[in-house]
């Protein structure tokens, strides 16, 4: 190429809302979760209980049914700290966590809170898989997976 | 390989959906209601497949890779999973294509669109597939396209008021609850479409499940499936006279042994997105001659998607997969002996697809 | 799936492009590379875009490059007017999807040349991990951060509970990622770092730091598959593909958790294990470590290497991490893995995967210049999509199969 000349750059907008139909199972977990409850529901075949609920187990291919109320410990089983800054998530840094409630056999994702994140070492002297964990609800609820969050158990 | 190797039929047909959202019915479960009951039509289970191929539009679904949440429920879990995202056609022809290669014995397709899930319409998702430095902001879009295809129609056809008066009457034939005075009367939807000229968009899941034919099940053999494309830029096509088409249906009846298709097809199932759609490809599979279109349009044919076609309700995206149904439905109750069927996919039939179903076996 | 495989007919690689690998903001429009990888493709292989008989387009969430369904805007650049043409989308397993595409289209019968081709601009909305949030489930997933950085980061996490694995092992993979890089003239990152740059870059989320990571890539890469008849042994240097396949995990990440029956969890890679036996049972591999001379997989970050250096079986569970630091893997090392520099060099997501295989042709043709692994005959390539949830792997070899 022998002349530089500036691109030209034409912008556009992507404008759309999508209205996502949850299934009745999906449903169910979130407006109990706005409830104050934290459910999960079984799988008739492999007999996991799932939460977050959802209508149909991938491994087994059939609906689940069956709900349990889960308790409010659980155990760290996935988490990272977040030191990045994405356009519409908290301002950095904080901690996403995946939960395992006791009583499901799957975990369920969330921010963990209460940790000093000032030095990531001494987090991380805290933050570790297998840590006991307890599932917390806000005190105003929406029936959105954001009604919870995790804390750490003393 | 043999010859029955080269063989690949129907073995399982499903469906979910319909005209009327089901309020409790979300995309996951509606696509695995099909895929299941694919399954269950062939009495096979997920853990008979080899394979899966999906045909999963991003925007239509409103996901940015709609495959990762729509595979487990069409039954990927641990599979060999693809996404043919172009058109559910081609997924159909992926998944044929691995049958014949020795690589997969059992595949189970699936395509759906949810039109209960978009506020804004089906269309704006589909604008944003115009070219984007000069089409998108001259305000293309796939009805838009549509409408010009019809009217290039229309006028070439030598008697325009004639065309409107078939694409009126074949709505009508197809809607069969309007008439054809109705049709016409109408609104223009995009001139020269009438309203009732183009189908309503609904909810849909289609799954098929496609076996080797040595392994014995009973099912539906497909003779033979071509697939072509056009170019993008509606401004270049040659909207009127579908050369992409001619060829797309010379590959499938070349494979399947066609050459004699009034002779030898009893049912076509064609994609009419718009009635000129429908009319533009009684030619090209051999329906009838071009000059007579317009004439076979007006009068009928019982050979001609007889199930009403689109018009009542066509699933977006996903939708045209269900003539491939239809197909195969006819020919396992006897009232056909081979069908073909016709899915197309972007602007104006940009994609093209054609398949052949041969006898039951 | 099928215990006895009977191939139709055995499928080639002859020709491979890719542009050289750029920030978007640098690079040609979409189009433009789609035709230049496609060009340097047909060239390589000494054809014309004429002697294509069908056309599979690599192209992952198109709201990266902002043209929905954009196959439909590719055709007439690509020459691909009237022909067969479809696209495939994967997540990041994208470009190797689209070879399996076109190994299928080949070893059908029905097209004896198929064009692979496709090409990216990550950042031309601005912030690929802005869309990445939309590849989640909207109900359970969206509101909270997820992204692929943070997906990885929570895999490596478990893995390094479990194993032991150290940030400093981490860095090590990533110095051997950038010094192959810097060798190969096509990579985006040519720039050598040291175990210090690595443990100071900041972190993105705990503990992958930000030279543990993938740029955002612009650029295309091709490949022209081949039936044995259509061969042209004069003007052509054929890569065997002999085996190709695929396994998808579960969506769910927190559904991979418990340890299964093979020993893994959601800080292994499961799926690409299981594709990995799929493959190698197609190719007729039954030791890895024995048959196979380099390995070019995808992997974002760097834990990712070492957990795919398992999967694939050149280590037990647990025990890659020390190998990679004493250079096992390097390049002049044991059995290189990632020569070409990989990922953590070079990220144009809809074409990473093909990348892979490119590379792997390039190595067993001897055509890897100055990233060559000496003698290379068979090399594995993999690719990885979805929420570390999509896996494929494709054997290639010098070797033309028995007839």
């Amino acid at each position: 190429m022998s002349t530089t000349v500036e691109p030209l750059v034409v912008d556009q907008q992507w404008d759309l809302t999508y209205n996502h139909t949850a299934d009745p199972v999906t449903a169910h977990f979130l407006r109990s979760l706005g409830e104050g409850k934290l459910l999960g529901i079984k799988c008739p075949v492999c007999e996991r209980t799932l939460a977050p609920a959802r209508p149909i187990c991938d491994r087994d291919f059939c609906k689940t049914e069956g709900w349990v109320e889960l308790g409010l410990t659980g155990t760290l089983e996935l988490f990272t700290i977040m030191n990045l800054k994405i356009a519409g998530l908290p301002e950095p840094p904080y901690v996403l966590a995946y939960v395992k409630p006791d009583g499901s056999d799957t975990a369920i994702g969330g921010f963990l809170s209460g940790v000093d994140l000032s030095s990531f070492d001494d987090a991380l002297t805290h933050l570790k898989v297998g840590a006991p964990t307890e599932i917390k609800f806000k005190d105003e609820r929406e029936g959105r997976i954001t009604d919870l969050y995790f804390q750490l158990a003393e | 390989m043999s010859e029955v190797r080269k063989k690949v039929r129907i073995v399982g047909i499903g469906e979910a959906g319909g005209a009327i959202p089901d309020p409790e019915a979300s995309l996951e479960t509606t696509i695995f209601a099909a895929a299941s009951a694919a399954l269950a039509d062939a009495g096979l289970r997920r853990d008979d497949l080899d394979g899966i191929v999906l045909a999963a539009s991003d925007q239509t679904d409103g996901r940015a890779i709609s495959s990762m949440l729509t595979s487990g429920p069409a039954g990927a879990y641990l599979n060999d999973e693809i996404n043919a995202a172009s058109s559910p056609g081609h997924a159909l022809a992926l998944a044929w294509m691995q049958v014949l290669s020795g690589t997969h014995r059992r595949v189970l397709i699936s395509s759906w669109g949810k039109a209960s899930e978009s506020t804004f319409g089906v269309q704006a998702a589909e604008r944003l597939s115009a070219e984007p430095f000069y089409e998108r902001d001259g305000g293309a879009s796939a009805l838009a396209a549509a409408a010009i295809q019809a009217s290039v129609h229309r006028a070439g056809s030598g008697d325009p008021e004639k065309a409107a008066r078939a694409a009126a009457t074949l709505a009508a034939r197809n809607n069969t609850t309007v008439t054809a005075e109705a049709v016409a009367a109408s609104d223009y939807v995009a001139s020269p479409l009438r309203s009732l000229e183009v189908p309503a968009e609904i909810d849909g899941a289609f799954s098929l499940l496609l076996e080797r034919a040595d392994l014995g099940s009973e099912g539906v053999d497909i003779g033979g499936i071509g697939w072509r494309s056009d170019i993008g830029r509606l401004g270049e096509r040659s909207l009127g006279r579908l050369e992409h088409l001619d060829h797309a249906v010379a590959d499938a009846y070349g494979r399947a042994g066609i050459d004699d298709p009034g002779g030898q097809v009893d049912t076509w199932y064609l994609h009419d997105y718009t009635p000129d759609a429908e009319i533009l490809a009684y030619a090209p599979f051999g329906v009838c001659a071009a000059g007579d279109a317009l004439d076979l349009a007006l009068e009928g044919s019982p050979k001609v998607n007889p199930d009403g076609g689109s018009l009542r309700g066509e699933a977006p995206f996903g939708g045209p997969l269900r003539k491939v149904l239809e197909a195969t439905r006819a020919i396992r109750a006897g009232s056909a002996g081979r069908a073909v069927a016709h899915l197309t996919t972007g602007f104006a039939g940009q994609f093209q697809t054609a398949v052949v179903l041969g006898a039951k076996s | 799936m099928s215990d006895v495989l009977e191939l139709n007919r055995p499928v080639a690689a002859v020709g491979v492009g890719q542009t050289p690998f750029t920030s978007t903001d640098k690079s040609p429009t979409y189009v433009e590379m789609l035709q230049r990888s496609a060009s340097e493709a047909l060239d390589s292989a000494s054809l014309s875009i004429d002697d294509i008989d069908a056309v599979v387009l690599a192209l992952a969430p198109e709201a990266l490059m902002g043209v929905n369904h954009a196959e439909r805007w590719c055709i007439e650049n690509l020459g691909a007017r009237d022909k067969p043409v479809l696209r495939i989308q994967t997540g990041g397993a994208t470009g190797l999807s689209a070879v399996q595409a076109g190994f299928s289209h080949v070893a059908s019968g029905l097209y004896d040349r198929v064009l692979v081709v496709g090409a990216d601009r990550v950042r031309e909305s601005g912030d690929a991990q802005k869309i990445f949030n939309k590849i989640w489930d909207p109900f359970y997933e969206r509101p909270l951060p997820f992204t692929t950085i943070t997906m990885i980061a929570m895999s490596a996490v478990r893995y390094m509970a479990k194993y032991g694995l150290t940030e400093k092992q981490m860095a090590r993979v990533s110095v051997k990622a950038h010094h192959n890089g810097a060798l190969n003239p096509n990579a985006h990152i040519r720039k050598e770092v040291s175990i210090e740059d690595v443990l100071d870059s900041r972190y993105l989320a705990w503990p992958i730091k930000l030279l543990d990571a993938c740029p955002q890539s612009a650029g295309g890469c091709a490949v022209v598959l081949s039936s044995a008849d259509a061969v042209k042994p004069e003007a052509q240097s054929p890569a065997w593909v002999t085996g190709i396949s695929m396994a998808g995990e579960s969506y769910f990440i927190g559904d991979r958790l418990e340890v299964s029956e093979r020993g893994y969890d959601y800080g292994d890679a499961e799926a690409l294990a299981v594709a990995a036996e799929r493959a190698y049972a197609m190719a007729g591999i039954t030791d890895p470590k024995s048959q196979i001379d380099a390995i070019e997989t995808y992997a974002s970050f760097t834990p990712v290497e070492v957990h795919n250096a398992e999967a694939l079986g050149f280590a037990d569970l647990g025990t890659a991490g020390p190998l990679f630091e004493e250079g096992f893997f390097d390049l002049d090392g044991e059995i290189p893995l990632n020569p070409s520099g990989g990922v953590i060099c070079t990220n144009p997501i809809s074409v990473t995967a093909m990348v892979r295989f490119v590379e792997a042709v390039l190595q067993v043709q001897g055509n890897a210049g100055a990233h060559q692994v000496e003698g290379a005959k068979t090399v594995v390539a993999t690719g990885a999509g979805g929420s570390h949830q999509f896996f494929n792997v494709a054997v290639v070899t010098s070797e033309e199969p028995k007839k």
